[in-house]
């Protein structure tokens, strides 16, 4: 018998504490939460709770065909399917994940042998719609699919860590003395720089003009002139996060940092800032628009309109190709792609949401003799509507490149800021003398030129229409019925607090900037100045 | 004298035993106290938990309400409420006092006909700005 107990205690020891271990302890990783993602004013906009996941124990099933058909309506999936999984071979398959909890309680209320319940988290958003493709998609793995969820996802989901747990014989947790065991990690939370009552007028507004130009796409972005923070960036076509439809994955993307497009005649006020910082026009200097066509090294430039000598200040207000390709002509190729690498273009701007694209800037020596004269009005760059309103923001606050912000902070589960974002400043492009000259002119292009339409009554507004030809990949040349119309531009002019980039791409009927965009954009602004009370001051 | 020792010793011995068993006793007793806490507070840590996601759908629900369409539908569908033309808007400086009182003193009239139209109905108030904008008659 000592043999026996000596071989037991001391020998077989390591074996018998292993089985041993195996029963009551356990290692665990903590569950984690997914921490909140809120706008600017504490609103949250993603929010997480527990939701129901159900899965079945195929061999346990002893009817198949009766309890499908009794889950089916309940879960929302076809009788097939269910009968299907229940009579694999599997010993766990589940049924539908993350269910309302009214519907788990209804199933649970059935007793059916063999199907069992566990808590995972769920996503909400509980503005739906709203913000959807910034704020992104968490999957059902509480990945980040997309938007902040996807780009802030190590933030949103935490530090977990696996902690080792002992079980009594019940199967029942037994803290040890002194032992702290997390139960549950709440991740940070993320203050965006979104205001939800601007986004919500953006969106609305939004839907208003598509409804009423049927445009394939459209995108509002609203930005802090002076520090670049965004404040709405609305995208139509978006999604629910909420809704169940597969149809949701397919808008993901966020057209306003992946799209690229050519600005139009939204650039030119680019390539007159480089001018007027060089020294090269004069506000009063006359141009000769050649009556609306103009044949430069054997390709028509044209104009909407025909007119004879304007000055470079009519030449933005009338937003003529000729006079702009004209003027351009006196940048050096080099000078010319300095500036626009300058204000932002062909690079990426720093916003921190995923899939952004860099935008096209070809290299001067790939330019042909016709890209500078092309690149004056907007054609043969590709661009973001995140680039156009950092350098139209660029103007406004008097010539510093601000990086587009989109989060403001990081804070902790009980509210402690744990990292802060501030403004910041990439480059000074252009002087402060430059940048009010340039918010003169576009204020003159909206008070009697082309974006008439974008007049707010008792603010002034300094901004630029543009209608960017479309092109078409097929022919190889420029479409002649899609277009994108465009307005970008900034309230109130003399101390700007926003900047607003209104974008519809392929309108019917009516595609000029001026026409179709201007109008959207006067709206959100009215709206966007009551909400921030800016008080008018004209 | 050797018997008082004997004595001695033997009474030292059953304290010794004593305190042993009492330090023993002690042990168990801590451990079994420890595990049942740990049971309480497992029990209580699921309430928290039970509680907290009641806590959350509760909230879902709410947000059904409170989210910025459903209060922009039924301010426009069932109170007949409308978004102030800027004519209609007047910006005061909140900071100052006798603004204040004005704010305070002021009869808003609500539009007449207005199903459900209360006398604040178009009353702004922006606190980051520090102003107020009222929407005054019709």
């Amino acid at each position: 018998m000592e043999i026996r107990l000596y071989y037991i205690q001391i020998v077989s020891h390591p074996r018998y504490k292993k089985i041993a271990d195996k029963q009551f302890i356990s290692v665990k990783q903590a569950e984690f939460k997914r921490g909140t993602i809120y706008d600017r004013n504490g609103k949250e906009l993603a929010i997480e709770f527990e939701a129901s996941s159900v899965y079945a124990i195929p061999p346990s099933i002893s009817n198949p065909q009766e309890i499908a058909k009794r889950l089916a309506p309940l879960l929302d999936v076809s009788q097939k399917e269910i009968r299907k999984k229940l009579e694999t071979s599997n010993s766990f398959v589940w049924l539908r994940r993350k269910i309302n909890t009214e519907i788990a309680e209804k199933i649970k209320s059935m007793h059916i042998k063999g199907i069992r319940f566990i808590s995972e988290g769920k996503r909400f958003y509980p503005e739906n719609e709203l913000a959807s493709q910034v704020i992104g998609l968490a999957g059902l793995d509480n990945q980040g699919l997309s938007g902040i969820e996807n780009s802030f996802d190590t933030i949103l989901r935490g530090k977990t860590e696996k902690t080792i747990r002992r079980k009594d014989g019940f199967g029942r947790e037994v803290v040890a003395a002194g032992a702290a065991y997390p139960l549950e990690v709440t991740g940070y939370g993320v203050v965006t720089t979104l205001d939800t009552v601007i986004q919500y007028i953006a969106e609305v507004e939004l839907r208003k003009a598509c409804d009423e130009t049927k445009a394939k796409l459209a995108l509002i972005i609203v930005q802090d002139s002076q520090t670049g923070e965004i404040l709405a960036l609305a995208n139509l076509p978006s999604f629910n996060g909420n809704s169940s439809s597969p149809e949701k994955y397919k808008y993901l993307e966020i057209p306003a940092i992946s799209n690229i497009f050519e600005p139009g005649s939204t650039f030119k006020p680019i390539v007159a800032a480089a001018l007027l910082e060089e020294n090269l026009v004069t506000m009063q200097d006359l141009f000769y628009c050649e009556n609306g066509v103009y044949l430069f090294t054997g390709f028509p430039i044209r104009d909407h309109e025909s007119d004879g000598w304007l000055t470079f200040v009519q030449v933005l207000e009338k937003s003529s190709n000729i006079g702009m390709a004209k003027a351009g002509q006196l940048l050096e190729k080099n000078k010319m792609y300095q500036y626009t690498r300058d204000f932002g273009f062909g690079n990426y701007t720093g916003i921190r949401l995923p899939g952004e694209m860099p935008g096209i800037l070809k290299k001067p020596k790939d330019w042909s003799e016709i890209s500078l004269s092309r690149l004056s009005f907007g054609q043969g760059i590709g661009v973001t509507a995140s680039q156009l309103i950092s350098a139209f923001s660029c103007l406004a606050n008097g010539g510093v490149l601000m990086e587009p912000m989109i989060v403001k902070k990081i804070i902790d589960s009980r509210g402690e800021v744990v990292r802060e974002f501030h403004s910041c400043p990439v480059r000074r492009v252009i002087s402060c003398k430059t940048a009010q000259t340039l918010t003169d002119i576009l204020c003159r292009t909206v008070e009697n030129g082309t974006g008439k339409e974008a007049k707010i009554v008792g603010y002034k507004v300094a901004g630029k229409t543009g209608t960017a030809q479309k092109f078409d990949p097929a022919t190889g040349t420029y479409s002649k019925t899609n277009y994108i119309a465009l307005f970008v531009g900034y309230l109130p002019a003399d101390r700007p607090r926003v900047t607003i980039l209104v974008i519809l791409d392929e309108p019917q009927g009516l595609y000029w900037g001026g026409s179709v965009a201007a109008p959207v954009f006067a709206r959100v602004g009215l709206r966007i100045m009551h909400h921030l009370g800016v008080p008018p001051e004209l | 004298m050797g018997s008082d020792k004997k004595g001695d010793s033997g009474k030292y011995y059953f304290l010794f035993f004593i305190g042993f068993v009492l330090i023993f006793l002690f042990y168990v007793w801590e451990s079994a106290e420890v595990i049942t806490l740990s049971y309480q507070i497992n029990e209580l840590k699921k309430q928290v938990i039970l509680l907290e996601n009641k806590n959350c759908h509760l909230k879902a629900k709410l947000y059904r309400y409170t989210n910025l369409a459903n209060i922009d539908k039924v301010a426009r569908e069932e109170k007949g409420m409308v978004s102030p033309e800027h004519e209609n808007i007047i910006f005061i400086n909140a900071n100052s006092k006798q603004n204040r009182i004005l704010a305070n003193k002021a009869n808003f009239t609500p539009r007449e006909g207005t199903k459900g139209a209360s006398k604040n109905s178009h009353y702004q108030f922006y606190p980051d700005s520090n102003l107020c904008s009222y929407r005054i008659g019709n």
